[in-house]
């Protein structure tokens, strides 16, 4: 076969270190767009924020209520992975706290005695989640001796006939939580005919 | 998608990368666009691009690797602005296709890779791909989103459109 007498152009990239000001500029634009600082409940002062340059302004948010908010904290981080986003109270026993996922914000709080929400029941939250943290979340639930109410496994329904990896846990005061493969993705079309 | 410690995880992965990554993506881009400013810039985007990427959770790595893809689509994204704004692809191609596409067993090198500095937006960005990077037609038919059989057209004439300016010689577009 004929050899291509371009092909003598082929380069070998050399590294090239670029100035110096460019590269501290890059980088400080680069630790500013990654200032995403979500920290366990340890740490972090009462009602301190620890989120610092990323904002989740979720548009619906879920609530549940517990009986013992610490144990809930910890077991929801611990296991799920949920991150303390700010919380209220003692550090171990917080009365509120909001946990981050992902792009989501839930909240949970001391269970009340004196209005409607004292009487909400157990509730059941889904997450979602890539399928290596899937598993991963799967295996401290097991090495933890959470109540595994449907063990990891793949699944299908009419609206994810492709199937989605996911198991569903009890947490300790019943309420269940399950964590799953994304499912399928929605367009919505608003009012004036934009998708969004 | 990954939970926010995965994110996290990945932001320090990248930060920790970016030291031994930086040389290696500017050199990638210095090499091929010939300008230090226009390489920063487009260093710049391929790192930012790497940082939404990190805050969309759409990878799960990111290797030197990654990030050289990620260069050199933002270098075609470049050569497809010059084109927009050149509109000279026609009248270059037309041209081309008068001329035979004869080149010598042995080149040279340099003066080869000066006169490409010479050659339009696309046809620069053909022969980059294809003989600077030795990406395969169909690979370089991908990137810049043409059939293969367009492309080969496209190659064609831009390697006759190289000759010529090989031919004739003179100083690279920045220095005329």
């Amino acid at each position: 076969m004929k050899r291509d007498p371009l092909d003598q152009l082929r380069l070998v990239t050399e590294p090239v270190a670029p100035g110096l000001e460019f590269a501290d500029e890059l980088e400080g634009r680069m630790r500013r767009a990654l200032d995403v600082l979500l920290v366990p409940l340890s740490g972090v002062r009462e009602g301190e924020a620890v989120m610092q340059t990323r904002v989740i302004e979720p548009a619906v948010t879920s609530g549940v209520a517990y009986e013992d908010v610490g144990r809930a904290v910890r077991w929801l981080t611990e296991i799920l992975g949920l991150r303390v986003a700010r919380h209220w109270g003692p550090q171990d026993q917080p009365i509120f706290a909001y946990l981050a996922w992902r792009t989501e914000i839930l909240s949970v709080w001391v269970r009340p005695t004196d209005n409607p929400w004292s009487e909400v029941g157990p509730v059941s939250i889904g997450l979602l989640a890539d399928e290596q943290t899937v598993e991963s979340a799967y295996e401290r639930a097991v090495a933890a001796g959470a109540d595994v109410v449907r063990p990891l496994r793949v699944e299908a329904n009419p609206a994810v006939p492709e199937g989605y990896l996911g198991f569903s846990l009890r947490d300790p005061e019943g309420n269940l939580w399950s964590m799953y493969t994304r499912g399928p993705r929605f367009e919505v079309v608003n009012e004036e005919g934009e998708a969004r | 998608m990954i939970e926010e410690a995965g994110v996290r995880s990945l932001a320090d992965e990248l930060l920790e990368l970016y030291p031994a990554a930086l040389p290696q993506v500017y050199g990638f881009l210095l090499a091929r666009c010939g300008d230090q400013a226009l390489a920063e810039d487009l260093t710049a985007e391929t790192f930012m691009d790497a940082v939404s990427a990190v805050q969309k959770a759409s990878v799960e790595t990111i290797t030197v690797g990654w990030l050289i893809v990620v260069a050199r689509r933002r270098l075609i994204d470049h050569w497809r602005r010059l084109e927009r704004e050149r509109r000279s692809l026609r009248l270059i191609s037309h041209d081309a296709d008068q001329t035979t596409d004869p080149w010598d067993e042995v080149i040279d090198v340099e003066a080869a890779r000066s006169a490409l500095e010479r050659v339009g937006p696309t046809h620069r960005a053909v022969l980059t791909l294809r003989y600077l990077d030795g990406l395969s037609v169909p690979e370089v038919a991908h990137l810049i989103e043409r059939s293969v059989h367009a492309t080969e057209g496209l190659l064609q004439r831009a390697r006759v459109a190289l000759r010529r300016a090989y031919e004739e010689g003179g100083l690279p577009r920045d220095e005329a």
